[in-house]
């Protein structure tokens, strides 16, 4: 019994533990900019980061607009 | 009377005299079709089901496989609240409308008084039994119904047919292997009774469940009792953790209910008034595909939630403004610090412009500063509105805002909108996404530009993009991933708590 209310606490503590210190969540400012700033470090000139369109089809259902 | 299923052996189909042997057949069709068992004459190809006695006679080996996993054996004598008792008989039987096995023992007991009883074992439950002479009955009052002391009760919620396979010991009567038996299971003021209807008989017994601990202390002690005692112990401990867990669910779930509805929108955070349009539909083709670019910046937004404290951006598609059907957009959106902006803007010698250039018809392309020579007349075009060095230079940094070394944004995140149709098996299918939340936080409080970049299939106006922010909203992520958690642990310590069992045989909780 001990080790079951050890265990839940541990779960319920990390929960709470994650939750304030916003693990996971993206996070603007320092962390971004330096994360960003290696990034582009190692990006050659003229090279893109990304393209932002294009992923579909999104619906699980079937081709877009199929029929 | 002996051991029964040596007789089933060499059964001869009464129309042919042929070898009965177990078969199937197929009932339903498709999704539904399910094989049922029967027996089969091996000549003449005629089935016995479940209502016949021969099926019972040909699966006998199939509902005695288990005969010996019981807690009463043929002989055994114990005490039970001070009568002695001697096993001396055993009837198993079958329920008929079951294709499965659901089998049951009724024990034959004798008594140091000379009476008889019945100890019924079935799904890990004990029931003592005695004849009965209930006061009145009459099994045909109401067509379906039947009354019993008093009481009415249907005939189809308490009926079934039990068919005897297999039986031992000296019984009363000698029963034989697929006999079939009208039984009415019933409570009433607190016992249980069973009436028992045959062609020309009608018995009536009455009793009430008898905890495994007695019958086992009484007939099995030396054999079950430790065993007995070790997995009623191991099953209150499952039974405790369980409810750890429980209360743990209860309070990962209330949590995740409270902070799933926290934050509230900041009223009017986003001006939609005086967003700039930097590039206004621009058609480019990438990696092969055609699309329309466009860069808003929007006016700048107050942020002033401390770090620990998380926001929620919701992006959407204002259909009111532009209708959306059966295309996509893709958008990144950009939190800019208006402090960098504009020290950006002035080591290029130029400051932010206060106006957005005007949109005559959204839907219109603009061409890019390149393409702009030779635009029909009232076309709009970047540069041709008084805005000077200052709309060029902010323009340029935003299109160049991935290249520079240092990154002027805070945070970057994108989402997409779509709406899509076809056709399936329920036929025609509607789906689309207009409205993207995300949530983030800052590290620092302040006033932030929003840029946008929106990539679509078709031409957009730029004010059909709505942006909300709501502050002091809670994570609740973790909350519910614990939920699930213990959700899954109490699943386990519940089910353990119910089958954990070091017995040979199943017994159900006392």
């Amino acid at each position: 019994m001990i080790r079951t209310i050890l265990v839940s606490l541990i779960l319920f503590s990390t929960a709470i533990g994650f939750s304030y210190y916003l693990v996971g969540y993206d996070r603007g400012g320092q962390h971004y900019i330096s994360r960003q700033r290696e990034h582009r470090k190692s990006l050659r000139v003229g090279s893109r980061t990304g393209v932002y369109y294009g992923h579909g089809p999104y619906s699980s259902r079937g081709p877009r607009f199929g029929k | 009377m002996g051991d029964n299923s040596e007789d089933i052996r060499g059964l001869k189909c009464t129309a042919c005299g042929g070898d009965l042997g177990k078969s199937y057949r197929i009932e339903g069709s498709g999704e539904d079709a399910e094989e049922i068992p029967i027996a089969k004459c091996l000549s003449c190809g005629n089935e016995f089901d479940q209502h016949t006695q021969e099926y019972y006679q040909v699966y006998a080996d199939m509902f005695i496989a288990d005969k010996d996993l019981t807690v009463l054996q043929l002989g055994a004598k114990g005490e039970i609240d001070g009568i002695e008792y001697e096993i001396i008989g055993r009837i198993r039987y079958q329920e008929e409308e079951e294709y499965e096995l659901s089998v049951w023992d009724e024990w034959m007991a004798v008594s140091s008084d000379g009476v008889y009883h019945w100890f019924v074992e079935e799904d890990g439950k004990i029931f003592s039994f005695t004849e009965y002479a209930p006061e009145d009955i009459d099994l045909e009052a109401d067509g379906n119904f039947f009354t019993f002391e008093g009481g009415r009760f249907s005939k189809e919620d308490t009926g079934f047919v039990a068919r005897i396979v297999y039986a031992e010991g000296e019984l009363s009567w000698e029963p034989e292997i697929g006999e079939s038996v009208q039984c009415y299971d019933f409570t009433q003021r607190g016992y249980n009774y069973t009436i028992e209807q045959s062609e020309d008989e009608v018995s009536i017994t009455r009793g009430k469940r008898v905890p495994h601990r007695k019958v086992i202390l009484a007939f099995r002690k030396d054999e079950y009792l430790q065993k007995y005692e070790n997995t009623m112990r191991k099953r209150k401990i499952y039974r405790r953790k369980a409810i750890v867990y429980v209360i743990m669910m209860i309070l990962a779930f209330s949590l995740t209910m409270v902070r799933c509805f926290s934050g509230h929108e900041i009223p009017d955070a986003v001006d939609h008034q005086n967003l700039i349009v930097l590039t206004n539909n621009v058609y480019k083709v990438e990696e092969g595909n055609g699309l329309y670019f466009s860069q808003i910046l929007f006016p700048p937004v107050h942020l002033s939630s401390s770090p620990d404290k998380l926001y929620e951006m919701q992006v959407s598609v204002d259909k009111g403004i532009q209708d959306f059907r059966l295309e996509w957009q893709s958008y990144r959106l950009m939190l800019i610090k208006k402090e960098k902006i504009k020290a950006h803007l002035k080591n290029r010698g130029a400051e932010i412009p206060q106006e957005t250039p005007p949109v005559t018809d959204p839907a219109e392309p603009v061409k890019s500063k390149e393409d702009a020579a030779g635009v029909a007349e009232g076309v709009p075009v970047a540069g041709n509105y008084g805005h000077g060095g200052g709309y060029f230079s902010l323009k340029n940094t935003l299109e160049e805002v991935d290249a520079l070394q240092e990154p002027m944004e805070s945070l970057s995140i994108s989402g997409d909108f779509w709406d899509e149709e076809g056709y399936d098996d329920e036929g025609h299918w509607h789906e689309y996404t207009t409205s993207v939340d995300q949530d983030f936080a800052l590290d620092e409080t302040g006033d932030y530009y929003i840029y946008l970049e929106s990539y679509s299939q078709n031409r957009r106006r730029p004010d059909s993009l709505k942006i909300a922010i709501s502050d002091n909203v809670k994570s609740y992520r973790y909350f519910l991933i614990v939920f699930f958690v213990f959700l899954v642990l109490w699943i386990i310590n519940h089910l353990k708590s119910k089958s954990y069992n070091e017995l040979p045989f199943e017994v159900a909780a006392d």
